[in-house]
Formats: structure tokens, C-alpha cells, sequence
């Protein structure tokens, strides 16, 4: 780079020089001969330098006077820092033209995580060709302060988060509730006897009325084996409850807190370290409630919405929607226009699958579909309705809340309004059945069934869930139901499969310090999340950047709002299981329950996670189906795409060297060679519905060419000589694969890559692919939680987004990386598999 | 990705395994031996419900397991490629069917239901009555159903009496998949 330098950058002690050379030079006076050229080196003022930042540090080589021809001066580097080790150089060499006053170069100090001490960096200069000679300061010396030595953590599990006790089953009868619960004693902790302490009261602190029902004794299981637990059985009669009253059952460990809530999205506050409570409540007879009914409350078409103005996510005016700091203005799903214009989703069936609707809910009834929802747990449920998938537990239905975010009726003087207030709300209550054979649910739940439920007329399917314990591969039924559902139903133009990335960005204990940011586990690693007939949704909050729960990966598609969970910042407004003796308002809503503005407690203001992202966006696509109702399912995905908002634009990536190589573990935003940003938080940006609706406006319906899902293009040489992996070294493994023979016309819609490593312990390892025009993906970041002690990467497929539009022909690299001491292995296979859309 | 169904005759499934010592009881019963069994897409090894000791070759080479019996639990060792697999289950009852897979080289939870694809699905209700089954459920459009069978019947036991019955019937294992987390 060629300039004059930035007083402001030199350093004071190099002034005094600097002064005296330049009045050699003045202008007044005799004319004297014209002094030699002198070279001076300078740097900025601070040249402490954190290792940890990350920082490139431009260094100025002035020439004065003026050379009168060109000059080539070579740079020196000394200093206990280790060069192309622990930093780089954009040049050994400067060439000054003739009457150039400066030239800038750049010394990159790499973020490492060597055991070393503080280190210097000493840059002089050499000899010089041309008519100069080195002036003072011709000397630099810059200070690395020492990040330190990874602390890596490779113990076997993350027993801080494991719930070692969950309920397997209920059915409730009309003379008691049968359960069971499963206790996996390889995760709890201390040396035992463990015993399982079953007991039940009236007050959910467990501080009185308690009454035992059952202790158990657990075996001692050697944690080296896995392990498949007994189901442990229990009855809880009826017959000595009170009417009208509310229970919880409880179940935890002896040793171990009782109820210590995990601080992790409504939804699952339930659950606790060592235990789970599940609740219920009796009616007038004593019979648990089982269905839902209607509470009186008064809607009043005049009053509007009283909690929209809480509701940041429609409407980001910097309210505070009841936490305790504001959000920035913008910082929502830009729907104001369709807001205005009474655009709302009508007549799109949305489906929610999930824990349970409550049907009657005053700010949801008015937009259920009569008798079309489905309850899984009719036949295990005494009292129950097959077309009410109501949650008997008492402590906050999921499903209720996701589905206000979509659906909730607008201007009916009750609480707030869905993104689409207008569509046609179903809910089957897969989580209803607990340990049982959830497949078949979701099945019957995604579109595949024409009875019980008939969920072939699904416009848009709300999934607001992932799997527990991913690192497999989808099982091919789900991908056929995949294929049905968006092959077949909605007339052929396909259903929307709206599916939550997860929360596992910030939940773990960190295996490496960079899983503060690169994150925990990455969302390519649910099996069914890399399938590219899903939209995966991740999540932003109200100042415009990554929920900090929200997983990221390369297979995300668009972010929506969903806020943080602390209520230190702003959580979604939603509903919840109406009146004050039920829902997440029993735990903490965010929002007084009983009083204004939510005198009856039927909503809350901090839900979030994903799964309230999910069904905003499921929102905003049953308001672009409202639109134009001929758009297929590839077109809604396109259009999600390319009006997306690039939020949170100047996000930095992600760098540190292993071995002295830096390696990037997450890019900045990419712009690819089609013309579509990418970052792996945020996918193409955050869904913007009035940019949305004016596209899907234009749009012409099913004009993205044939779907082709290309057959699988194999790095086949690799067979015979896999590649060794070298250990905690930025170097990695490089590999080439050509694909050639697909149309000119491909523009590719997704990438899956299968992969193969045989190692000693996959979590070191960080996967990234590279396209014929250059565009870069991670598709698995290292550290990734999920990887953690396992053996290797057996054929597992990962997704990735960030080629949408590119043409697959050409070559494509694979780069794998082991970045963590101690454990090796090596590539043993890959390949690729294209879905992409044949149009000019 | 190939479709298998079990095959129907016992006497095909000890074609494939080769007992070197039963441990069993005298009235023993396909399910307390090591048998070779099939999900949709890939070959199991299911594990006794009984004590036993057997060699047994799999399209992946040949596998060692051991299964002994403790007042409280059963422990299952698999040997394979040379690595040593371990896994505890309940003596009884459907948490103690589990199969190792050598794709996953691990083990897994067999679910007590199976799935069967029919040339003529209208003919499930009198199939899953047949077997006493607890639910049944046609995705005929997917190609499959799913029948779930009771507690006492073991899914082994279940293809066999299908594939007995029913001509043409491609029958497969079910496992357990991950839990569902609520996001």
C-alpha cells in the first residue's frame, strides 16, 4: 500500500528524529544541497498487541526526502516471536517508486493457543538499493501479550447439564395416573447408594403438603457401558386428591438438588439437574383436567391488541416488552406495511407439532380449525378428546406458546397478535407421549397421514424441535416423508417445513476456549436439520444480533426474532396457558400474572429460543402464501433468501492458529459468487416480511426450473491411501473432488457432504468446503459438543447453504482439520451431493 | 440404500449364527440366542435376551458376544474389529431387547414395534390382529406401516410369525431414535 502515513501513528519517541529531518528539508533559507534520502520505520503509538485480538498491525516505511528514483529496502524480522509461527508478514521487500513519501506493510499476530510467555516482535531495516540509507527510528520493536495455554477439556460427558431422571410415560385413568420415569445413574454424580425419590404435593416448591410415593433403589452401573435403563413404574391413586386443586409430581435423585432450574428457555424450566416435576390439575369431581375449557374472558374488537406495543419482534420501537434493558428500533421482522395492509395469512393452514394447543385459549380459539387438531394421547388420557391435544401439565404447554407467535388473533382486546392472525391453526401434541414411539407421531403429524390426524392439508408445518443426542444421519423414512410433503401436498407445490436450529449455542461446558465463539453444538449436527427440505430457523434478539442460545451452522436458512431469556433483555410476548393457576407464569412468565396487563395470566413475555424464531417465520410465510398462494415451497424458500436483512453486518470471523497455521474456525459474512450474503449464524439474514410480500408479489409461481437431487460424486481416489490428519495443527488435510457433467443451467439450492474420518475423537476436528468459485463454508465448526467422545466421523452428512445459486461444475476442496492435542486420525472417504434447481 | 427383511425361518437364522456354548435355558427360544437381524437400511446384531455365548459372522466380519446375567441386570459384550463393547440392560421387559450395530459400533434400543411393507395394506388391521398387535398404522403413500406390538412380544418373534404369515411381506426392526428436544 502506497501512502503518506498517519501522523497520529507515530510514536512520540520517534518524533524528535522525524522533526529534525524534516527541517533539513525546509523550504526558507539558502538553497543547500540536497540531502540523502533516509528511511525511517514507524508503527503505531500502542504497540502492545493482545494475541488474543487477533490484530494486524500496519507498519509505515517513510522515505525522506522524496526519493528522486525508486527505491527497494528489505525488512529485517527479529524478536522472540517466531515468524509464519506466531505472526506474518505482508511483505519482506518494500519497493518505494520515485517521490513517494511512504509504503505501508502488515504484520499479522495470530491468536494461538501455545503454553509461551509474552513475545517480541523486532522489525529493522536492511539493506537498502537506491539512494538512501536507514534514518532513526529504523527500528520497531511491538510487544505480543500472551493470550495463553488452551485449557482442553476432553472428560467424557457434561454431567452439568444431564437430566438424570425423566418420566417415560403416563396415562392417566379415572382412578389414578400410572408413570414411569428412567434414571440414567452413569450420569449422576458421587459415589452412591443412589436411590430415586418419587413424592407429590400442592405446592410446586415442595416446601409442604409433600407426600412420598415411592423411593427406589439404582444400581451402580459401570460408567464404561452403555447403558439402557429400567423403566420404573409408579401409581399415584386419585381417590385422596382434592377437587379443584394443583399437583406436582416429583422426581429426583437423593443426593441432588431437588429443583434447580436450568435457566434455559421457557419451555423446558421443568426439567432440572437431577430431576423433573410434572404437574397436573383436578377438576370439580377430582378427575385430572384433561381437555380444555373455555375461561371466560371479554374481547373487545375495539381495544386492539393491549401487549403489541410490547412486541418487539413485530414492531421494534426500543420497548423494554418487561425485562429490564431496551432493544434497538428495527431490530424486528420489518412487517409493518403488511401489518397496515391487513395482510395476515388467510386462510393458510399452519400446523404447530408439538407439546399440545390449547385449543380454547381466548387469544387462539378464534383461529382454530374445528375438530381438525389431533391428540396422541387420547387413548392414554381419561377424559380427553381426540381432536383436543390438550397438555395436562400445568407448568407452561410449549406448543400453546409457539403457536401465539404464529397465530394469535389480532384486535380482539386480548393480549397481543401473531405474525399471521389470520391462518387456520391445527396442533398435534406429539411431546404428549413422552418416551413412546415418537416417529410414528411424527409421521401421522408431518403430512403423511389422511387420518387421525389428517395431516395431508397442512399448508405449513411449525416444528419447533430437535433431537437430543444428533451426530447420525437422518433415517431415509423421514427423508421420504420430506419428499412426500413437499413433492405432493399444498397441490404439488409442496408444504413448508419450518424447522428450529436449536439452542445449544452457549449451553455446555466448553471443551476448548473458543466455544465461546464459535459455540457449543453446531445445528448441522441434528440429523434431520441437514436435509434441504427444511427451512431451519435460528434466532436473533432485540438489538439486532445472534441469540446468544442459538445455534449456528452452515445448513441455517433465514433468523427471525426470538430474544434472550434473562430478561435482562427482551423475551417474546406470547401466550400461555390461560389463567393464573397454569403456565410458564408458575415459574416465571417475565410478566406479573393477575395484573394488568395480564390480569387473567394468560401470556408471557420471556419466551424464546428457537422455537418461537420457528414460528414467527412459519408466520411470515403463511403471510407470503396468504399473498400468493401458487408459490411452492422452493419459491417461498427463495424468496425468504433474497430479501433477507443482513443483520449484524461488520461481525468479525472467527481466526486462531494450531501450529502456528491460522485457521478460520468462522468466516465473516460471505457474499458468494450468485450474489447471496451467508454467515453461519444467521443464515441469509433475518426474515423480512415487507421485503418478502413485495417479492412474492412478482414472483412467478414455480419458476426455479425441475428440483434435481444430483446422485452422489465420490472423491474416489481417496480409498486406497486415506489421509492422515496431523494433530492440533491448522495445516489439516486438503482434498480435491472435480464434478463435471451436471447442466450449465445447475443453480444450486444445497450441498450435503458425506464424510468419513477415523479418529480418535472427532470433537477436535473442524470440516470446511470450499466451491469452484471460491465461496467457503464450515460445515463443521471444531468443538462442536455434540462430537464429544466420539470416535470418529462414520459417513455423516452435513449441509450447507452458503453455495445457493452457484453452479456445481468444477472442483471443490475439502479441508479437515484436527485442532486439539492428543488424539489422531484420518479422512478415509467423502463425497457430495447436490440439490440444485435446472434454470437459466 | 438396499431394503432386507428378516428371514422367516428359524432355521435360516441359525444358518448364520454358530453357537459355540448355549448358556441357555432348555425351553430356548430364538430370542435367547444371538440372531442377525434388519432395520430399513442396515444389518443388527440382535442381542439375547438370556445368558449366552456365541460366534457370529456379520457382512461385516465376524463378531464374538458374551451375555451373562446378574441378579439385577444383564451385561452384553460384543467383540468387534477388535474393540470391546459393553452394555447393561434389565433382565426383563422391552428395555432389555437391545441390538448392536456395527455401522454405529454401538448399541441400540430395539422399540417394541416393527415395520412391515405390504403389497395390499388393507390386509394390516387382520395382520396386526394376528399378532396381537396394540396399534397399527398404514403410511401407505411413504410405503410402509408400522405395526406396534405388545410388551410380551419380542420384535424377532413378531417378523417371524409376519413373514410366516403373510407372503411378500418385507418386515424390519425398529430402534430407538434420539429423544425429542423442545427448542
Amino acid at each position: 500500500m502506497v501512502g503518506v502515513a498517519d501522523t497520529a501513528y507515530f510514536r512520540a519517541s520517534a518524533l524528535p528524529a522525524f522533526a529534525a529531518a524534516l527541517a533539513i528539508g525546509g523550504c526558507d533559507g539558502p538553497r543547500t544541497p540536497r540531502p540523502p534520502t533516509e528511511i525511517f520505520l514507524f508503527a503505531p503509538t500502542a504497540t502492545d498487541l493482545q494475541e488474543t485480538a487477533n490484530q494486524t498491525l500496519t507498519v509505515t516505511v517513510r522515505a525522506h526526502p522524496r526519493p528522486l528514483g525508486s527505491l527497494t529496502v528489505s525488512l529485517e524480522f527479529s524478536g522472540s516471536a517466531t515468524r509464519d509461527h506466531d505472526y506474518a508478514v505482508s511483505a519482506d521487500v518494500i519497493a518505494i517508486p520515485a517521490h513517494t513519501a511512504s509504503v505501508d506493510f502488515q504484520i499479522d499476530v495470530y491468536r494461538d493457543f501455545d503454553a509461551e510467555d509474552d513475545e517480541t516482535i523486532i522489525v529493522s531495516v536492511g539493506t537498502i538499493e537506491g539512494n538512501a540509507t536507514p534514518g532513526s527510528p529504523a527500528r520497531v520493536e511491538i510487544n505480543v501479550v500472551d493470550g495463553g495455554a488452551a485449557a482442553v477439556d476432553k472428560s467424557p460427558a457434561d454431567e452439568g447439564r444431564a437430566i438424570a431422571v425423566f418420566p417415560s410415560h403416563y396415562v392417566i385413568t379415572e382412578r389414578s395416573i400410572e408413570f414411569g420415569a428412567i434414571v440414567f445413574p452413569p450420569l449422576l454424580g458421587g459415589p452412591g447408594p443412589h436411590r430415586l425419590i418419587v413424592e407429590y404435593s400442592t405446592d410446586l416448591a415442595f416446601d409442604a403438603n409433600v407426600q412420598s410415593l415411592a423411593i427406589v433403589d439404582l444400581p451402580v452401573v459401570d460408567p464404561g457401558m452403555q447403558f439402557f435403563p429400567e423403566i420404573h413404574d409408579f401409581s399415584l391413586p386419585l381417590s385422596g386428591l382434592l377437587p379443584n386443586e394443583s399437583y406436582h409430581i416429583g422426581m429426583y435423585v437423593n443426593e441432588l438438588p431437588r429443583l434447580t432450574r436450568t435457566g434455559v428457555p421457557a419451555g423446558k424450566v421443568v426439567l432440572t439437574e437431577s430431576g423433573v416435576v410434572f404437574s397436573f390439575a383436578t377438576d370439580a369431581d377430582g378427575s385430572v383436567t384433561t381437555r380444555c375449557a373455555a375461561p371466560v374472558r371479554t374481547p373487545d374488537a375495539a381495544a386492539g391488541d393491549p401487549l403489541f406495543d410490547r412486541q418487539w419482534h413485530l414492531q421494534n420501537t426500543g420497548q423494554t416488552a418487561f425485562a429490564a434493558n431496551p432493544g434497538i428500533p428495527g431490530a424486528d421482522l420489518r412487517m409493518s406495511g403488511a401489518i397496515r395492509d391487513g395482510l395476515d395469512g388467510d386462510g393458510v393452514i399452519l400446523a404447530v407439532v408439538d407439546t399440545g394447543l390449547e385449543i380454547c385459549h381466548p387469544d387462539l380459539a378464534a383461529n382454530v380449525e374445528a375438530g381438525k387438531s389431533f391428540n396422541f394421547a387420547f387413548e392414554t388420557s381419561a377424559g380427553s378428546s381426540p381432536a383436543d391435544p390438550f397438555n395436562h401439565n400445568i407448568l407452561g404447554d410449549h406448543g400453546t406458546s409457539v403457536a401465539g407467535v404464529a397465530a394469535a388473533v389480532a384486535n380482539n382486546g386480548l393480549g397481543g397478535r401473531g405474525v399471521a392472525p389470520g391462518v387456520e391453526l391445527r396442533g398435534y401434541n406429539v411431546g404428549a407421549v413422552l418416551f413412546a414411539d415418537v416417529e410414528m407421531q411424527m409421521f401421522s403429524s408431518l403430512g403423511a397421514s389422511s387420518r387421525d390426524p389428517d395431516s395431508s392439508g397442512v399448508d405449513i408445518f411449525n416444528m419447533s424441535f430437535g433431537s437430543e443426542v444428533p451426530s447420525g444421519n437422518s433415517a431415509e423414512d423421514f427423508v421420504s416423508l420430506m419428499k412426500l410433503g413437499t413433492g405432493e401436498l399444498r397441490s404439488g407445490r409442496g408444504a413448508l417445513y419450518v424447522k428450529a436450529a436449536g439452542n445449544d449455542f452457549s449451553f455446555c461446558r466448553p471443551q476448548h476456549p473458543l466455544n465461546a465463539d464459535v459455540g457449543c453444538a453446531s445445528a448441522n449436527s441434528d440429523p434431520d436439520n441437514n436435509l434441504p427440505y427444511l427451512i431451519v430457523v435460528g434466532a436473533f434478539n432485540a438489538n439486532d444480533v445472534k441469540s446468544s442460545y442459538s445455534s449456528a451452522g452452515a445448513n441455517l436458512w433465514v433468523v427471525a426474532p426470538a430474544g434472550e431469556i434473562d430478561m435482562q433483555h427482551p423475551g417474546i410476548v406470547t401466550t400461555d396457558q390461560a389463567g393464573i393457576d397454569a403456565g410458564f407464569s408458575l415459574l416465571d412468565a417475565g410478566l406479573p400474572a393477575g395484573g394488568p396487563p395480564d390480569a387473567h395470566g394468560d401470556y408471557i413475555a420471556s419466551f424464546g429460543g428457537t422455537s418461537a424464531a420457528t414460528p414467527a417465520t412459519a408466520g411470515a410465510i403463511a403471510i407470503l402464501l396468504g399473498a400468493n398462494p401458487d408459490l411452492t415451497w422452493r419459491d417461498v424458500k427463495h424468496i425468504l433468501a433474497a430479501s433477507a436483512r443482513k443483520i449484524d453486518p461488520e461481525i468479525e470471523a472467527v481466526r486462531a492458529a494450531f501450529n502456528g497455521t491460522p485457521q478460520i474456525l468462522q468466516h465473516a459474512w460471505q457474499t458468494n459468487a450468485a450474489g447471496y450474503s451467508f454467515h453461519n449464524w444467521y443464515g441469509f439474514g433475518a426474515v423480512a416480511v415487507d421485503a418478502a410480500v413485495a417479492m412474492a408479489e412478482t414472483h412467478t409461481p414455480d419458476s426455479l426450473g425441475k428440483f434435481v437431487e444430483s446422485g452422489w460424486f465420490e472423491a474416489s481416489d481417496i480409498g486406497a491411501a486415506p489421509l492422515a490428519i496431523p494433530d492440533n495443527d491448522g495445516v489439516g488435510v486438503t482434498h480435491s473432488l472435480d464434478v463435471a457433467g451436471l447442466p450449465d443451467s445447475a443453480n444450486i439450492e444445497a450441498v450435503v457432504l458425506e464424510i468419513r474420518v477415523d479418529h480418535d475423537y472427532a470433537s477436535d476436528l473442524g470440516v470446511e468446503l470450499v466451491s469452484p468459485a471460491g465461496t467457503v463454508s464450515v460445515l463443521n465448526t471444531p468443538f462442536n459438543a455434540v462430537l464429544r467422545g466420539h470416535a470418529g466421523l462414520s459417513d455423516w452428512q452435513l449441509m450447507s447453504n452458503a453455495f445457493y445459486g452457484e453452479s456445481p461444475n468444477g472442483a471443490w476442496t475439502l479441508s479437515v482439520a484436527d485442532l486439539a492435542e492428543n488424539d489422531v486420525g484420518q479422512l478415509s472417504a467423502w463425497r457430495l451431493r447436490f440439490y440444485y434447481g435446472d434454470h437459466p | 440404500m438396499t431394503t432386507r427383511s428378516i428371514p422367516a425361518s428359524p432355521n435360516r437364522w441359525c444358518l448364520i449364527a454358530l453357537f459355540l456354548c448355549g448358556l441357555a435355558a432348555a425351553q430356548e427360544t430364538i430370542t435367547d440366542n444371538v440372531v442377525i437381524g434388519a432395520t430399513v437400511n442396515r444389518e443388527v446384531v440382535v442381542l439375547p435376551v438370556a445368558a449366552a455365548l456365541t460366534q457370529i459372522g456379520t457382512a461385516s466380519g465376524p463378531m464374538f458376544t458374551r451375555s451373562v446375567e446378574t441378579s439385577s441386570a444383564r451385561i452384553h459384550t460384543v467383540s468387534f474389529e477388535g474393540e470391546t463393547f459393553r452394555a447393561s440392560t434389565p433382565l426383563e421387559g422391552p428395555a432389555s431387547r437391545i441390538v448392536f450395530d456395527p455401522a454405529q459400533r454401538k448399541f441400540a434400543a430395539l422399540l417394541s414395534s416393527i415395520r412391515v411393507e405390504l403389497d395390499d395394506y388393507s390386509r394390516l388391521d387382520v395382520i396386526a390382529e394376528s399378532l396381537g398387535a396394540v396399534d397399527a398404522r398404514a403410511f401407505e403413500r411413504l410405503g410402509f406401516a408400522v405395526i406396534v406390538l405388545p410388551e410380551t412380544l419380542h420384535p424377532v418373534e413378531a417378523i417371524n410369525s409376519l413373514t410366516a404369515l403373510e407372503e411378500g411381506a418385507e418386515a424390519s426392526l425398529r430402534l430407538r431414535g434420539p429423544r425429542i428436544r423442545w427448542w
